[in-house]
């Protein structure tokens, strides 16, 4: 969606346009904040920042401003401060986390963005590596080990028994660990 | 590990191409939530909607009801704006559709020099000025270019042509601005950039356009863009953004302004739970609108010293200052003043009379020994449990009674002086307010008016 669509839905009809840009962006608005949040907060936590998320955008969104292309930066924008921000609240007695949870993007020397750099390659190599799976074991494993979905929620979403999903999913990381090994990379 | 484990950490805090990949590959939503989610967003949406077009009745006593400023909604919407209009898409697509537009008659990079120096900028050579730079992404900071990085800018500023324009002409301003600030030898002028080539140039209030040639215009957008900035940001207050306020403050903004305390040395070793006790407050003490009103003085002073002391189960954190100033005039720059904000560490024996805390340290019943009694203490969080750093300079916000002079606001009632400017501490991180000294003294006690 665009701003000038969003704009022009707002004018006819504002819940109807709220309801289109939850319905587009929820999906990616959600996958900022789980990202973000996955390690230390609940997923009610994260459901909150996400409908908070969406809020923040209805409220703050200015009809007058003149701005025009894809309307997911502004979303995405706003989704990663509110993460940030319930990040930096969650992780404030952690001692071993740096205060400033934006610090941790930051590359402010040679070695970070080494590492940075490294990460994101073997990110790609493992999504990469567990595409090659082929669904719906690649839907499989994502839901299970990246999200904590049960079998019985998965099993809804790819149309199998939970029974079906449990044997497939074990027989799924095994064979992913085995092409992972390859690409030297340990999970 | 199992070897039916599989541990994706790895794909946690990803780059935005990982998180685009995710969100279009997998579904984070299940489809019988969505309509559950977006009832909530709608929910919260009215209540913030509400509380923008809230106003105070005149009826409402004894309670503060919460609601942020508007303008500070307004700034946090315009920067959020900002930043994806312009961090996101615009800056380097800006520079990029620069270096290919062919039909700027003033950009000539082959000019003999000669020539070029003819029409060196209208306000001279920078190449001894001091310059600061602001841009969509980390307005209100700015931050000041060194001694090499004037020479580039000066340089390019030397090469380019300044085409005066008629006072008339409509810019063609599409797009974000690069805003260049410059002080030579006391005079100050602002250059806004515009993405069509056009500058304006702002010297004793008055506005001359210009139509500038591409090596100005690049250097100052690859300078306002600039990813070296980090650690170099300075506090300026959104008013002060012109050719004067700039230059008010000089103080960098500190990478934190608070810091998480250590655990005192006498209590390594014990056994410490975790406590976020819940405290209601009259008003919102995030507010620092509010707090002040509700307050008597502001104490400026540094902090010599923050320990932890308790008393009737309750936990206090001593921050103890060395005065510099306070506004009221009730204390001497240099008397040392203790003062109290509540969260710490707190013996479970001054709590062993709440039932609250005997269920949950003795679930199955039994009488807790007095050994476990004497080496437990409870940490209890209040706020950010966030506390001001030693050797840093604060501003603290004060009530005065016949008992002495307490804190008001807890710790958002602290504000971290940088340079001319005191900092507001907040919850959340994203949104610091700058204020100055007289600002904040004029905020003072207005009580009634806040009813």
């Amino acid at each position: 969606m665009t701003h000038e669509e969003f704009r022009r839905e707002l004018k006819s009809s504002p819940e109807q346009a709220h309801r289109a840009l939850f319905e587009s962006y929820c999906n990616y608005v959600y996958t900022i904040v789980y990202n973000r949040l996955r390690s230390c907060a609940s997923r009610e936590d994260i459901e909150e920042c996400v409908c908070s998320v969406f809020a923040d955008v209805f409220v703050s969104y200015d009809t007058d401003k003149d701005v025009s292309g894809d309307i997911s930066g502004f979303i995405g924008t706003v989704a990663r401060r509110r993460a940030a921000a319930l990040y930096r609240r969650s992780s404030a007695r952690e001692p071993e986390v740096p205060l400033d949870g934006e610090a941790l993007q930051l590359p402010d020397c040679a070695q970070d963005v080494e590492k940075i750099t490294d990460d994101n390659e073997r990110r790609k190599v493992l999504l990469d590596t567990i595409a090659k799976l082929g669904e719906p074991d690649a839907t499989i494993i994502m839901q299970k080990y990246y999200y904590g979905r049960s079998a019985r929620e998965i099993a809804k979403m790819v149309s199998l028994t939970p029974e079906n999903i449990r044997v497939r999913c074990s027989r799924a990381v095994k064979k992913l660990k085995a092409m992972l090994e390859k690409s030297g990379i340990s999970v | 590990m199992k070897n039916n484990e599989l541990n994706l950490d790895l794909l946690e805090n990803a780059d935005d191409n990982t998180v685009k990949r995710l969100s279009a590959e997998y579904s984070a939503v299940m489809d019988k939530d969505v309509s559950r989610l977006y009832a909530r967003a709608e929910k919260l949406y009215d209540s913030r909607k509400n509380e923008l077009s809230y106003e105070p009745q005149d009826t409402v006593s004894g309670v503060e009801i919460y609601r942020r400023p508007l303008w500070h909604k307004v700034l946090a919407a315009a920067s959020v704006l900002l930043l994806a209009a312009g961090a996101v898409t615009g800056g380097a697509l800006l520079i990029r559709n620069f270096s290919s537009r062919p039909d700027d008659t003033l950009t000539d990079m082959t000019e003999p020099e000669t020539a070029a120096c003819l029409n060196i900028a209208p306000f001279g050579d920078i190449s001894e000025a001091r310059v600061r730079f602001t841009g969509a992404a980390y307005v209100p900071y700015l931050y000041e270019a060194t001694t090499e990085e004037v020479s580039e800018l000066a340089e390019a500023f030397n090469l380019a042509a300044w085409e005066e324009l008629p006072a008339d002409t409509p810019l063609g301003a599409d797009g974000e601005s690069a805003l260049v600030y410059v002080n030579t030898d006391g005079q100050t002028y602002k250059l806004v950039f515009y993405p069509d080539g056009t500058a304006d140039c702002v010297h004793d209030d008055i506005t001359t356009k210009y139509k500038v040639s591409e090596v100005a215009v690049s250097a100052a957008y690859s300078a306002v863009n600039s990813e070296n900035i980090y650690g170099r940001l300075i506090p300026c207050k959104i008013d002060d953004l012109n050719e004067d306020g700039v230059w008010k403050n000089d103080e960098v903004m500190p990478e934190k302004l608070f810091e998480e305390p250590a655990l005192p040395e006498e209590l390594e070793g014990k056994y410490i739970i975790d406590n976020t006790p819940l405290y209601d407050y009259a008003w919102d003490i995030e507010d620092v609108r509010k707090d002040a009103a509700y307050a008597d003085n502001i104490i400026v002073g540094t902090v010599d010293s923050v320990s932890f002391k308790s008393h009737g189960g309750t936990a206090y954190t001593a921050i103890d200052i060395i005065v510099s100033e306070d506004a009221a005039g009730k204390v001497s720059a240099g008397e040392h003043l203790s003062l109290g904000i509540l969260g710490g560490y707190v013996p479970m024996k001054e709590k062993m009379s709440d039932p609250g805390v005997q269920a949950h340290a003795s679930p199955d019943g039994l009488e807790l020994k007095d050994y476990d009694v004497d080496n437990t203490y409870y940490h209890e969080t209040v706020g950010t449990g966030l506390v001001p750093i030693v050797g840093r300079e604060y501003a603290f916000l004060t009530h005065s009674d016949e008992n002495g002079c307490s804190m008001v606001g807890e710790e958002y009632g602290i504000l971290y002086k940088c340079g001319s400017l005191y900092i507001s501490h907040t919850s959340m991180a994203s949104i610091n307010e700058f204020f100055d000294l007289d600002e904040l003294s004029s905020m003072l006690s207005k009580e009634d008016i806040l009813r």
